[in-house]
């Protein structure tokens, strides 16, 4: 066990219990289930739910911040959620699961969604609405390719800035269509 | 034969510099202009989807914000292109084509170069200051969210809901000792039975709101801190213990781990 204090259970939920939680919320399951499936009742839950963010404001070191995201990222696995998963249509049960095969797909939907926040729409929502990913499993995605697209971007910087910018592109393309136009489309050089 | 004396004259080329002037400073106003419209057209309806929006996240107004942010970016993206395009566009491609700068004919050549950077530049710091001041009048808009108003509201409402809770067990009546934020065990005072008592939405808020609500009644503090030069510690560890202070006398429960936060605070401000 460690011997980091900061890292110590609360009411016997350990920093990967609660991580593994967090992410399945932000998949949709409620904080009922996710007690429940903890082995706790609520108040105990909320309590935890409040004292394990206290703990990472109080690391100084942020490691606790950083095993937290490891941890999110890992929630698939992690055996008190296997048997629980919220209810998917067929087509967003295939996307959420290739967002976490298919980098490419991950790295096009993560610009799609700040570029829908841009125009104006709650990102999260539009890919929940369009590609049935919900928010918790996207972000477990982002948990698991952020290491390897740090790899990329130090191999190929100016590749990676291109192909980023092609999807922006390709984004506000589709979201100025869909709001009629930016405001100053119609001013040239 | 290098051509030393030979005289150079490029009257298309002073041309399209001032053509190329001109357009641009008229293409910035335009786009300012542009930025003045839809700030005027945003700001009321920015504070009225404020005043509306009953999610206590605001995410309707962070939206709309989100959305008029986004489109100063891309006046700003647009702007940034057409210098890029035309302005340092042009100054490479005049800067290969005159004489040498330590030739008389050059050094006329390359003096009326920089004095058109040098304009168009200045021209564009000046579109950039009053993209920012547009930016910083969206943001400010719909002022602070009133959280000392709602922490009242919420005071309020559990004096008047603290006395009529039921056991679940043996229907005594039980009065809820004092303000909760999530949710609690209530022992029955009858029959000792454990009731779980579930806070309304609007207590958990003032559980998330506390920080917030501290920082606003203590914002003189931090902006002495912030203001005061040479940096003076001393004023922020004042701010510091003020809001914490204050942060405590809202969630009491949380007294214990606030002062935690506070010791790492202070910390911090040590590595500055």
């Amino acid at each position: 066990m460690s011997e980091n204090p900061l890292l110590a259970p609360i009411h016997g939920i350990s920093l990967e219990d609660y991580s593994a939680a967090c992410a399945k919320m932000g998949s949709g399951l409620s904080e009922e289930q996710v007690a429940s499936a903890l082995g706790v009742e609520l108040p105990v839950w909320q309590e935890v739910n409040l004292l394990w963010p206290e703990r990472m404001k109080q690391d100084e070191t942020y490691h606790i911040i950083t095993l937290f995201g490891q941890y999110f990222g890992q929630a698939d696995q992690h055996p008190k959620f296997s048997n629980l998963q919220p209810t998917l249509s067929a087509e967003g049960a295939d996307n959420t699961a290739r967002i976490k095969t298919d980098k490419a797909f991950y790295a096009e939907l993560e610009v799609a969604r700040q570029v829908a926040y841009d125009y104006g729409q709650d990102g999260a929502q539009w890919i929940l609405d369009n590609y049935g990913i919900p928010l918790g499993d996207f972000q477990v995605a982002a948990s698991n390719w952020n290491e390897q697209i740090h790899r990329d971007i130090e191999a190929d910087f100016e590749g990676y800035n291109a192909q980023q910018a092609a999807y922006r592109a390709k984004y506000e393309k589709f979201f100025a269509a869909a709001q009629g136009g930016n405001v100053a489309d119609d001013i040239e050089f | 034969m290098f051509g030393f004396g030979r005289k150079y004259d490029n009257p298309a080329l002073i041309a399209e510099i001032n053509e190329t002037q001109q357009r641009w400073f008229a293409f910035l106003d335009k786009l300012e202009a542009r930025v003045g419209e839809m700030c005027a057209a945003a700001i009321p309806e920015l504070k009225t989807v404020f005043a509306q929006d009953k999610d206590p996240y605001k995410r309707a107004h962070g939206h709309l914000l989100s959305g008029l942010q986004g489109q100063l970016s891309l006046i700003r993206t647009k702007a940034n292109d057409a210098r890029e395009e035309k302005i340092n566009g042009l100054i490479y491609a005049a800067e290969g084509v005159i004489p040498p700068i330590t030739s008389a004919e050059g050094s006329k050549y390359h003096q009326l170069l920089h004095t058109f950077r040098m304009a168009c530049f200045n021209r564009h710091h000046i579109f950039e200051e009053k993209l920012h001041v547009a930016m910083e009048k969206l943001q400010a808009a719909a002022g602070e969210r009133d959280l000392e108003t709602a922490y009242r509201e919420q005071l309020e409402a559990f004096e008047a809901i603290k006395d009529k809770f039921n056991c679940q067990q043996c229907g005594g009546n039980i009065t809820i000792p004092k303000m909760f934020f999530i949710a609690t065990y209530v022992s029955c005072p009858f029959c000792q039975t454990q009731n779980t008592f579930l806070p309304s939405t609007g207590a958990q808020m003032v559980l998330h709101d506390a920080r917030a609500l501290a920082e606003q009644r203590t914002a003189h503090l931090r902006q002495l801190a912030e203001r005061t030069q040479p940096r003076n510690p001393d004023l922020h560890r004042q701010y510091y213990r003020a809001m914490i202070n204050e942060w405590n006398k809202i969630v009491p429960d949380m007294a214990g781990e606030n002062e935690k936060f506070y010791e790492r605070l202070l910390k911090d401000i040590g590595h500055y």
